[in-house]
C-alpha cells in the first residue's frame, strides 16, 4: 500500500476510536447525572444545617449537645445566611435550612418547580439590634432617623450631637435574613445607600462596629457583647421582654425550614429536639427568645 | 508497530482532556452566563453603574465590580513592580552566588503562602494598623488590599522578571563598561531596557495573578458593591462579589446566571493577559533562538 | 564623577531596599503568625478534635480534611497529568492538535480559582448532584493543579539527553519501553518536584472548595467520598466569619494559619531541596 493510503488508515482508526471513546465518556457521564442524588440528602441519618448566621450559635450549640448522643447521625452546620441556607435546602444539598426570614414567595416558586413542599418551624424569636461602636455618645435613636442614616442622609455623627466622626454605615450582603427584615421594617421602600459595607455575617457586622469609630450596623440580639454599644430605637431598649411583648419593633421569627419529604428520622428528631425544654433551654442561653 | 499506535492514541486522550475541561470550563461559565441576557440589556450589564440583583427591581450594572477590581490591581502593580524588579535586578546583577541560592528559594518560598493567610493577617492586622496610621474611617479598602496584594504579585514579577535579566547577553553589559559606564548605569540603560520585554511579560502575569484573586480581598476590601472614588474607599471586585453571593443564588435564578455572567467577565479578561503574555515571550523565544 | 557615583549609591540602596522588603515580608509573616499564636500552638492542638463550639481544643479534623482533599485532588490530576505530558512531549508532532492542546492548558492555568471553584459548584456539586463533598472539591482542586502537573512533567521529560534515548533505541527497545524504562526515571525527580509543588498549591486553596467541599461546624469525621470535611484553609476563613467567640478563636485562627504556613512551606522547601539535588546530579554527570 503506498503511504497515503497508510496513513489513510491509520487517521481512520485514530479517529473512529477516539469518537467511540469520547462518546463512552459523554454517556457514562450523562448517566451519572443523577447519580449522587439520593445518596446524602435523603439518607435518614445525615443532617446538613445551612443558612443564617443569627441562628448559628443556637444550631451549632445545639448540635453539639445532641450529637454525642445520637452517633449514628452525621450532623454539619455552615452559615453563608438564610438566602443560602433556603437556596441550599431547594437544592437537595442541605436537609435544614436556618432562616431569620421568612421564605420568599419566590423560593416557594422554585420548591413548586422543584416538587418539594416546604415545612416550617418557629424555633425562636429574634430583636435586631441596632449597635455603633463602643466611642460613640449616641443611646438613642428615632425610627425615621435610622432609616435616613441608611439612606445615606446623614453623613456625619455630628448632626447628631458633639461626636465629630463620619458615619459608615456597616449592613449585611443579600444572603441574610437579618438583612432582609431590617430592610423590610427599617428602610421600607427606601434602598440602603450603596456605599454601605455589606458583610457576610453577624459576627463580621460587629467586628467592624467594634474597631472603627465611626460605625453603625445591626445584628442579631444573641451576638451583642461588650465589643459594641447598643443603640435604644424609638426609646425602646432591645431585649428580649420588649420583643416578647411586641414593643420592640425591629424583631422577627427564626425559622427552620425542611421539605415535608425530608422531615423524618434524623431531621424529625433534630428539629423536635430544637422545640424541646432543653434546645429551648439553648435559645435563652445564646440571648433569643424561646417561644415556649 | 500497531502497539506504538494504539499507546499513542490512548496517550493522545489523556492530553486532550486537558483541552476538553478548559473547553468545558470556558463554555458551562459562557452558557450560563449568556441566560443572563435574555433578561438583562447587555450593555446595561457591562456599564450599569448600580450592582444591586436583590433590589426590586434587581440592577445589575457590574461597572462598580470591575472597576473595583481594577482599581485594586492597577494600584497593587504599581507597588509591586518596582520593588520586584528590584529585587530581580540585586538577585542578578549583585547577589553573590551563595547569596542568591538563599534568596531565589525566600522569593519563591512568598509564592506559596496560600492567599487566605494573607487575607487573614490583612483583616486581623493590616487594616487596623493602616486605620490607625492614616487615620481612617476604616482599614478595610483598595488601598490596604492593593498592598497586600503587592506582596502576593511580588514574587511572580521578581521571578519572570529575573529570568529576562539573566537572559540579557553579557556581551552588551561588558561593551556597556568598556565604555566608561558604571554598574548602575549599565544596569538602567543598557540591561533594563534589554529585558523589558520579559519584563512586562512578568507584569502581565502579575496582573492575572492579582486580578483573580479572591481570598484576600474577601476579607479586606470591605464588600461595598460601589464605584469606589479614592483609594481609601471600599470596595468590590468581581472575584469578592462571585464568592460571596456564590451560595444564595438559586440555581436557575437571574442572580445565579448574572454571577455566571460576571463570571465570564473576569474570565475573558484574564484569558486575554494570558494569551498576551504567551504570544509576546513565545516571540522572545524565537528571537533568542 | 560626583553626581554619577551619588545617582548609583542611591541606586544601590534602593535595590538592597527591594530585596530587603521582600525577605522581611516573608520573614515577619511566619513570626507574627507564630509569636500571636503561641498561647494555642501544643501538640494537642494538632491531634484534638475542636471542642465547645470551635473555640477550644484542636484542629485535627481540619488538617484531616485536607489530607483527604489533596490526596483525593492528586489522585485525579496525576494520572492524567503526567500521561498527557508524556503524550505532549514524546508523540506529539507540531501541528494544529499540539497548538490546541498548549493553549488549553495555558489557558487553564490562567483561569481564577475562584472561576474553577463556580464551575465545580456548577458541574460536580449540582449538575452530577455530587453535593458539597470530598469529591466534587477534588475534582475541582485537581482541575486546578493538572496544569501544573503538565507543565512540570513535560520540563522534566525534554530535560533527559536525547543521548539517553537513542541509546535506548539503539538496544532494540520500543518506544514505549523507552519511556517506561528509560526517560520516566530519570525525570523522576523534576516530575516529583512538580508533584510536590502542586500539592502546596492544592492545600493552600480556599476559593474552590468554598462552595464544593468545605464546612466549618461537623460533629462527625468524614467517612466517605460524599462526606463534607473541614480544611485549614477554610478553618481559617470560618473562624473569622462564622465563628462567634472571636477573643478565643482568633488565637485558634493564627494557630491555624501558623500550622498551615509550615505545612505549604515544608512541602516548598522539600521541592526545592529535590530541584538543588537534582542540579547537582547533573552536573556531576557531565564530568
Amino acid at each position: 500500500m503506498s503511504i497515503i493510503t497508510q496513513m489513510q488508515k491509520i487517521l481512520f482508526w485514530k479517529k473512529r476510536n477516539g469518537l467511540l471513546i469520547l462518546l463512552i465518556l459523554l454517556f457514562s457521564a450523562a448517566c451519572s447525572h443523577n447519580a449522587g442524588k439520593n445518596r446524602k440528602v435523603q439518607g435518614s441519618t445525615a443532617l446538613i444545617l445551612q443558612g443564617s448566621t443569627t441562628l448559628l450559635p443556637v444550631i451549632q450549640r445545639a448540635a453539639e449537645v445532641y450529637a454525642p448522643t445520637h452517633k449514628r447521625y452525621k450532623i454539619s452546620v455552615r452559615g453563608g445566611g438564610s438566602g443560602n441556607g433556603i437556596a441550599a435546602l431547594l437544592d437537595g444539598i442541605a436537609n435544614i435550612a436556618m432562616a431569620s426570614r421568612p421564605i420568599s414567595p419566590a423560593e416557594i416558586t422554585i420548591s413548586r418547580r422543584a416538587g418539594l413542599k416546604i415545612k416550617e418551624t418557629v424555633i425562636a424569636k429574634d430583636g435586631i439590634v441596632v449597635i455603633v461602636n463602643n466611642r460613640n455618645p449616641i443611646s438613642d435613636i428615632s425610627l425615621s432617623d435610622l432609616r435616613k442614616i441608611y439612606q445615606g442622609v446623614f453623613k456625619n455623627w455630628s448632626e447628631f450631637g458633639r461626636y465629630k466622626v463620619k458615619i459608615i454605615v456597616v449592613s449585611r450582603d443579600s444572603a441574610s435574613g437579618t438583612f432582609e427584615v431590617f430592610k423590610r421594617i427599617v428602610m421600607g421602600k427606601a434602598n440602603i445607600v450603596a456605599s454601605s459595607l455589606e458583610q457576610v455575617s453577624n459576627n463580621m457586622v460587629r467586628k467592624i462596629v467594634s474597631q472603627t469609630p465611626g460605625a453603625i450596623g445591626y445584628i442579631g440580639l444573641g451576638y451583642l457583647n461588650k465589643a459594641v454599644k447598643p443603640v435604644k430605637v424609638g426609646g425602646i431598649k432591645a431585649s428580649a421582654v420588649n420583643v416578647n411583648n411586641g414593643k420592640y419593633r425591629i424583631s422577627r421569627p427564626l425559622f427552620l425550614y425542611t421539605t415535608e419529604a425530608l422531615d423524618t428520622g434524623a431531621v424529625k428528631d433534630f428539629i423536635g429536639y430544637c422545640l424541646s425544654d432543653s434546645g429551648q433551654k439553648i435559645v435563652k442561653e445564646k440571648g433569643y427568645i424561646p417561644i415556649r | 508497530m500497531k502497539r506504538e499506535k494504539k499507546i499513542e492514541l490512548f496517550l493522545a486522550i489523556f492530553a486532550l482532556a486537558a483541552v476538553i475541561i478548559v473547553a468545558l470550563i470556558i463554555f458551562i461559565i459562557l452558557k450560563e452566563g449568556i441566560k443572563t441576557f435574555y433578561q438583562v440589556n447587555f450593555f446595561k450589564f457591562l456599564f450599569g453603574k448600580i450592582w444591586r440583583p436583590t433590589g426590586s427591581p434587581p440592577l445589575l450594572g457590574i461597572l462598580p465590580l470591575l472597576l473595583g477590581s481594577v482599581y485594586v490591581t492597577g494600584l497593587a502593580l504599581l507597588l509591586a513592580v518596582p520593588i520586584a524588579v528590584g529585587s530581580a535586578l540585586f538577585i542578578s546583577e549583585i547577589a553573590s552566588r551563595k547569596q542568591r541560592d538563599i534568596l531565589k528559594p525566600v522569593i519563591e518560598l512568598l509564592a506559596g503562602i496560600p492567599s487566605v493567610i494573607y487575607g487573614f493577617l490583612g483583616l486581623v492586622f493590616i487594616a487596623p494598623l493602616f486605620q490607625k496610621i492614616f487615620g481612617l474611617a476604616s482599614g478595610l479598602n483598595i488601598f490596604t488590599t492593593s498592598f497586600i496584594l503587592a506582596i502576593m504579585a511580588l514574587p511572580t514579577i521578581a521571578s519572570v522578571s529575573e529570568d529576562a535579566i539573566n537572559a540579557v547577553p553579557h556581551t552588551i553589559k561588558y561593551a556597556s563598561y568598556s565604555l566608561g559606564a558604571d554598574k548602575w548605569e549599565t544596569m538602567t540603560k543598557v540591561t533594563l531596557p534589554a529585558a523589558r520585554i520579559g519584563i512586562i511579560v512578568s507584569i502581565a502575569l502579575g496582573f492575572g495573578r492579582v486580578i483573580g484573586e479572591t481570598m484576600t480581598v474577601l476579607m479586606v476590601l470591605g464588600g461595598a458593591a460601589v464605584i469606589p472614588h479614592s483609594i481609601f474607599s471600599s470596595a468590590q471586585t468581581m472575584t469578592g462579589a462571585i464568592a460571596s453571593e456564590m451560595g444564595e443564588a438559586s440555581y436557575g435564578s437571574l442572580h445565579y446566571h448574572s454571577l455566571f455572567a460576571v463570571a465570564s467577565v473576569l474570565m475573558v479578561i484574564t484569558l486575554l493577559f494570558n494569551i498576551f503574555a504567551e504570544i509576546i515571550s513565545s516571540k522572545l523565544r524565537q528571537r533568542r533562538k | 564623577m560626583n553626581i554619577r557615583r551619588r545617582k548609583m549609591n542611591i541606586g544601590f540602596i534602593f535595590l538592597y531596599f527591594c530585596i530587603f522588603f521582600s525577605v522581611a515580608a516573608l520573614l515577619l509573616i511566619l513570626f507574627y503568625l507564630f509569636y500571636k499564636s503561641a498561647s494555642v500552638l501544643n501538640w494537642n492542638f494538632l491531634v484534638d478534635m475542636p471542642r465547645n463550639g470551635m473555640t477550644a481544643g484542636g484542629i485535627f479534623p481540619a488538617i484531616v480534611g485536607t489530607l483527604y482533599l489533596t490526596i483525593g485532588a492528586i489522585v485525579f490530576s496525576l494520572p492524567l497529568g503526567i500521561l498527557g505530558a508524556v503524550y505532549i512531549s514524546e508523540y506529539a508532532r507540531e501541528g494544529l492538535l499540539l497548538k490546541i492542546i498548549r493553549i488549553g492548558i495555558n489557558n487553564l492555568n490562567g483561569v481564577p480559582s475562584i472561576v474553577f471553584g463556580l464551575f465545580g459548584f456548577a458541574v460536580f456539586v449540582r449538575y452530577f448532584h455530587f453535593g458539597i463533598s470530598i469529591l466534587s472539591g477534588s475534582l475541582t482542586l485537581g482541575i486546578l493543579i493538572l496544569p501544573m502537573i503538565i507543565a512540570t512533567t513535560e520540563e522534566a521529560l525534554k530535560a533527559v539527553p536525547l543521548e539517553q534515548r537513542l541509546a535506548s533505541y539503539s538496544l532494540g527497545a520500543g518506544k514505549w519501553e523507552t519511556i517506561i524504562k528509560v526517560v520516566l526515571p530519570e525525570a523522576f525527580s523534576g516530575i516529583l518536584t512538580g508533584v510536590i509543588l502542586s500539592i502546596g498549591r492544592a492545600a493552600g486553596e480556599t476559593a474552590p472548595l468554598l462552595y464544593t467541599a468545605a464546612t466549618f461546624y461537623q460533629y462527625y469525621m468524614p467517612n466517605s467520598i460524599f462526606s463534607e470535611v473541614q480544611a485549614l484553609p477554610f478553618h481559617i476563613y470560618a473562624l473569622i466569619t462564622e465563628g462567634l467567640t472571636p477573643s478565643k478563636q482568633i488565637p485558634i485562627a493564627y494557630g491555624t494559619a501558623a500550622v498551615l504556613v509550615t505545612l505549604v512551606l515544608l512541602i516548598n522547601i522539600t521541592a526545592i531541596y529535590i530541584r538543588i539535588k537534582l542540579r547537582r546530579k547533573k552536573w556531576a554527570r557531565r564530568y
